[in-house]
C-alpha cells in the first residue's frame, strides 16, 4: 500500500531520518513505535507529501509520490497536533475540510453526520471546538482525517494526552477502519498500545528502523526471556527462562510456594534489547 | 475554485466570530469616523443636519436687504456665512467650502418697499451646476422667505397701510407707470387702504393676508441662478466626509491585520497541514486568503460609506469613482496582509508588528490627522505610505470630485504597492 524507500531527512544538524525504509501492507494496522524525536512525525509528513525527503522515494499504491495532489487525496491524516478551528463548531470544521476535497454539499452533510456519530460527538456537533475537552478534540481530529473516505489513514499519536475513555474509543476506531479494509499507519510511543492494536510494528529510533514484524515475531526473537517469580516463605526467587510454562510446572511441585508471577517479554523489552534504553525515557 | 471560496468563507466566518477582530475591523473605525466627525464639525464648515452652508452677500446695503439677510441667517434650512464679498463667496463655492451663495442685488431694498410694480427684488444664486437639486431647493427657500417677509407686512395692517400710502406716493412720482393705468392703481390703492382700515379696526389680519397673497400675477422677487463650477479641492463642508474615508482606512487596516493573524494561526494551530494535505496547491490557499480578505475589506468599506450616507449625509461626488477607490485600496491591503502574515512567526508577533507598521504608515499617511494639518516634511514623507494614496483615492470619490483619470495615479500606486507586497509575501510565506 505504502512504500517508503531509503528516506533521508536532515533539519540542520539534526538527522531526522537516516535511510529509513518501510513497507506498509494493505489492510493492516501498522504501528510506528519510537521514543520522542525518533522521526515518527517526520516519516508521516514525508509519506503524505508535506515534507520532501532529502533523498529516497515514497510510493502510494503504485501511483507514485504524494507530492501529486491526486495521490495525496487517497490519504487521510490526523496530525499529532490537533488541527482544528477553535471558533468553528465540529460540524463547520468537518464541512470546511470536506469542501477542500470538492465534495458536494449533500455528501458533505451526510458524511459529517456519520463521522460525528462514529466518534461520539453528535450531541456536541454544533458547539464550538473551543469548549471541547482534549479527548473530544482528538476524536474530531480523527474524524476530519476520514471525510474523503481515504484508503490509507495516517494517525500520528492519536491518543496523546487523552483520558482512558477517549483512548479506547480511538483504538476501537482504528480497528474498525482496518476492518473496513483501510490501511492504518499508527504512530505512538506507548508500547502497550502498539502491542494491543497493531498487526505489524516497526520500532524506530534516531531515524532508523531497528526492527519490523508482527508483535509476536518481535517479542519472540528480540524480547528475550520470560521472568518467573516464585514466592515462598523464605522470599522470592526470580528465574529467567525461555519456557515459563515448563518452569512453572517444575517449581510448583516444590513445597512452601505461596504464589507465582510470570512476566512475559513485551515490546518494551524489545526496545531495551535493541537500544539499551527504555522507551519511556 | 470551490476550495478557494471555501477558504474565503471560512476565514470571513472566523473573523466575524473573533470579537476583537470584529471590533477593530468595524466598530473602532466607525467610532473614529463619528467621533472625529463630531469634533471637526465646528471647524470644517457646515456639518450634517445643520443646514446647507451658503454665503449671503448683500450688495444693496439697505435696511431691507439687511433684514432679509437676517431672515436667511435665522432660517433652519441654511447655515449662513455673512460678510463675504461677491467674489469671496464665489470662490468659496468654487473650492467647495460652501454649497452656494445668495446674492442680494442692488435695488433690493427699494424693490421691497414697493412690491407691486417696477423691478422686483432681485436675488442671484451661485450654485454648482452639477447640483441641480440643490439649486432648486435653494431657490425655493429664498423665495419662500421673500414671500414670508412680505406676508408679515400684510399681517400687520397698520404697517401695511403705511406701505400702501408710501406706494401711492411712489406711484405718483414714478414716471415709468403708464399714464392710462394710474387711475386704476389710484382706485385700487384707495380701496386697499379703506379695507385695511376696516381690518385694522376688526383685528382680522388673516383675511387680509390671504387676500393679498392670492392677489396673483405679480412677482415681488426674481431669483436668477448663476453657475459656479466647484473646483473640487480643499476640505469638504461635511466633516463626516473627511472622517469616514479615514474610518474606512482603519477598517481596512483592522481587516488586513485580522486576516494576517488568521493566516499565521493556520500555521501555529496546525490547520495549514490539513490545507496542504488536501488536494490543493499553495496558490489555492493563498488565493483563498486573498479573496476572503478582499471581500471583508471591501464590505467593511462599503458598509461604512453606506452608514456615512444614510446617517451622516455624506454624499460621494461619484459612486463609481469611490467604488474604484475602495477596490484598489482593498487590493493594496490584501498585499499588505500577505506580507505581514509571511513575516510573522506567531500571532502575537503578527499583531504587534502589524499594528506597529500600520500605525506608522497611518500617521505619516494622514490616517490619523489629515495631511492638511501636518508639517511639510510629513507631507513629503507621506508619499511612501499606501495609507496616503488610499485616503486620497477614497476622498477623490467622496468629496474631491475626482474623475477616473485623476484616480489613475493613486490607484496605480495602490495596486503597485499591493501587488509588490503580495508577491513578496506569497514568496516568503512558509507553509511548514
Ligand atoms: N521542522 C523541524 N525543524 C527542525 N528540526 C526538526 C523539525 N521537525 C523535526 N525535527 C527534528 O527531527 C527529529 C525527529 O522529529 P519527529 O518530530 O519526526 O519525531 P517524533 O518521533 O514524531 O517525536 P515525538 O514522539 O516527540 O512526536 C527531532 O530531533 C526533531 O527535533
Ligand atoms: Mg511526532
Amino acid at each position: 500500500m505504502l512504500r517508503l524507500s531509503n528516506l533521508r531527512k536532515r533539519f540542520g544538524q539534526v538527522v531526522a531520518l537516516d535511510d529509513l525504509s518501510l513497507h506498509i501492507p494493505r489492510g493492516c494496522i501498522f504501528g510506528l513505535l519510537g521514543p520522542n524525536g525518533a522521526g515518527k512525525t517526520t516519516t508521516i509528513s514525508i509519506a503524505v507529501g508535506l515534507l520532501a525527503p532529502d533523498s529516497g522515494a515514497v510510493d502510494l499504491d503504485g501511483l507514485g509520490t504524494p507530492a501529486r495532489a491526486q495521490v495525496r487525496a487517497r490519504v487521510g491524516v490526523a496530525p499529532q497536533a490537533v488541527a482544528l478551528y477553535d471558533d468553528l463548531t465540529a460540524r463547520e470544521n468537518l464541512d470546511f475540510f470536506a469542501r477542500l476535497y470538492e465534495m458536494p454539499r449533500a455528501a458533505r452533510r451526510e458524511r459529517a453526520d456519520a463521522l460525528l456519530a462514529r466518534v461520539g460527538l453528535s450531541d456536541r456537533a454544533d458547539d464550538r471546538v473551543k469548549g471541547y475537552s482534549g479527548g473530544m478534540k482528538r476524536r474530531l481530529n480523527l474524524a476530519a482525517a476520514l471525510l474523503h473516505d481515504p484508503p490509507l489513514v495516517l494517525l500520528d499519536e492519536p491518543t496523546a494526552g487523552v483520558d482512558p475513555q477517549s483512548r479506547n474509543a480511538i483504538l476501537d476506531m482504528a480497528r474498525s477502519l482496518r476492518d473496513e479494509g483501510r490501511t492504518v499507519m499508527y504512530t505512538t510511543h506507548y508500547m502497550e498500545e502498539a502491542q494491543r492494536l497493531c498487526d505489524r510494528v516497526a520500532i524506530i529510533d534516531r531515524g532508523r528502523v531497528l526492527a519490523e514484524g508482527t508483535v509476536e515475531q518481535l517479542v519472540g526473537t528480540l524480547g528475550g526471556s520470560s521472568v518467573v517469580t516464585i514466592q515462598t516463605d523464605e522470599g522470592d526467587t526470580r528465574i529467567e527462562t525461555a519456557d515459563p510454562v515448563g518452569e512453572l510446572g517444575r517449581r510448583l511441585a516444590a513445597p512452601g510456594v505461596r504464589g507465582v508471577r510470570v512476566e512475559r517479554p513485551d515490546l518494551e523489552a524489545v526496545f531495551l534489547h535493541l537500544t539499551g534504553r527504555s522507551l519511556r525515557d | 475554485m470551490n476550495a478557494v471560496l471555501a477558504i474565503a468563507v471560512k476565514d470571513i466566518r472566523l473573523l466575524l466570530r473573533d470579537r476583537m477582530g470584529f471590533f477593530f475591523s468595524f466598530f473602532f473605525p466607525l467610532l473614529i469616523a463619528v467621533f472625529f466627525g463630531v469634533v471637526f464639525r465646528g471647524g470644517g464648515g457646515g456639518g450634517a443636519g445643520s443646514g446647507i452652508p451658503v454665503a449671503v452677500v448683500d450688495l444693496d446695503n439697505t435696511a431691507e436687504s439687511a433684514a432679509f439677510a437676517g431672515r436667511l441667517g435665522a432660517a433652519s434650512e441654511l447655515e449662513v456665512t455673512a460678510g463675504l464679498t461677491r467674489e469671496g463667496a464665489e470662490e468659496a463655492v468654487r473650492i467647495g467650502r460652501l454649497r452656494g451663495a445668495v446674492v442680494l442685488l442692488p435695488g433690493f431694498g427699494e424693490a421691497r418697499r414697493r412690491p407691486f410694480w417696477g423691478e422686483p427684488m432681485r436675488i442671484e444664486l451661485l450654485v454648482d451646476p452639477s447640483r441641480a437639486a440643490l439649486a432648486s431647493m435653494l431657490e425655493g427657500v429664498v423665495t419662500r422667505h421673500a414671500f414670508e417677509g412680505l406676508s408679515e407686512m400684510f399681517a400687520d395692517p397698520a404697517k401695511m397701510r403705511g406701505q400702501v400710502r408710501e406706494s401711492m406716493d411712489l406711484m405718483r412720482r414714478d414716471g415709468s407707470l403708464p399714464r392710462t393705468m394710474r387711475p386704476a392703481f389710484e382706485l385700487f390703492f384707495n380701496a386697499l387702504d379703506s379695507m385695511l382700515e376696516t381690518v385694522e379696526a376688526n383685528g382680522d389680519a388673516d383675511a387680509a393676508t390671504a387676500g393679498a397673497a392670492r392677489a396673483g400675477g405679480w412677482q415681488p422677487v426674481r431669483v436668477s441662478t448663476r453657475a459656479v463650477t466647484a473646483r473640487p479641492s480643499g476640505l469638504p463642508t461635511n466633516s463626516f466626509a473627511l472622517t469616514f474615508p479615514q474610518g474606512v482606512i482603519w477598517g481596512m487596516m483592522g481587516c488586513a491585520l485580522g486576516f494576517a493573524v488568521t493566516m499565521v494561526m493556520e500555521r501555529t494551530r496546525g490547520t495549514l497541514v490539513r490545507l496542504r494535505v488536501a488536494p490543493l496547491s499553495r496558490a489555492h490557499v493563498l488565493a483563498g486568503k486573498a479573496v476572503g480578505c478582499f471581500v471583508v475589506t471591501t464590505s467593511v468599506a462599503v458598509l461604512l460609506m453606506v452608514i456615512a450616507r444614510v446617517a451622516f449625509g455624506v454624499q460621494p461626488t461619484s459612486v463609481p469613482v469611490l467604488a474604484a477607490a475602495i477596490a484598489c485600496s482593498s487590493a493594496c491591503f490584501v498585499g499588505i496582509m500577505m506580507l505581514l502574515a509571511a513575516v510573522s512567526r506567531t500571532e502575537a508577533a503578527g499583531n504587534g508588528l502589524g499594528w506597529g507598521v500600520l500605525l506608522l504608515l497611518a500617521m505619516i499617511g494622514g490616517g490619523m490627522v489629515p495631511l492638511e494639518f501636518m508639517p511639510g516634511f510629513i507631507k513629503t514623507l507621506s508619499v511612501v505610505s499606501p495609507i496616503r494614496w488610499s485616503l486620497l483615492a477614497l476622498e477623490g470619490g467622496v468629496f474631491r470630485g475626482f474623475s477616473f483619470g485623476q484616480m489613475a495615479a493613486p490607484c496605480a500606486v495602490l495596486l503597485g504597492i499591493g501587488g509588490a507586497a503580495f508577491a513578496l509575501g506569497a514568496r516568503l510565506f512558509r507553509v511548514d
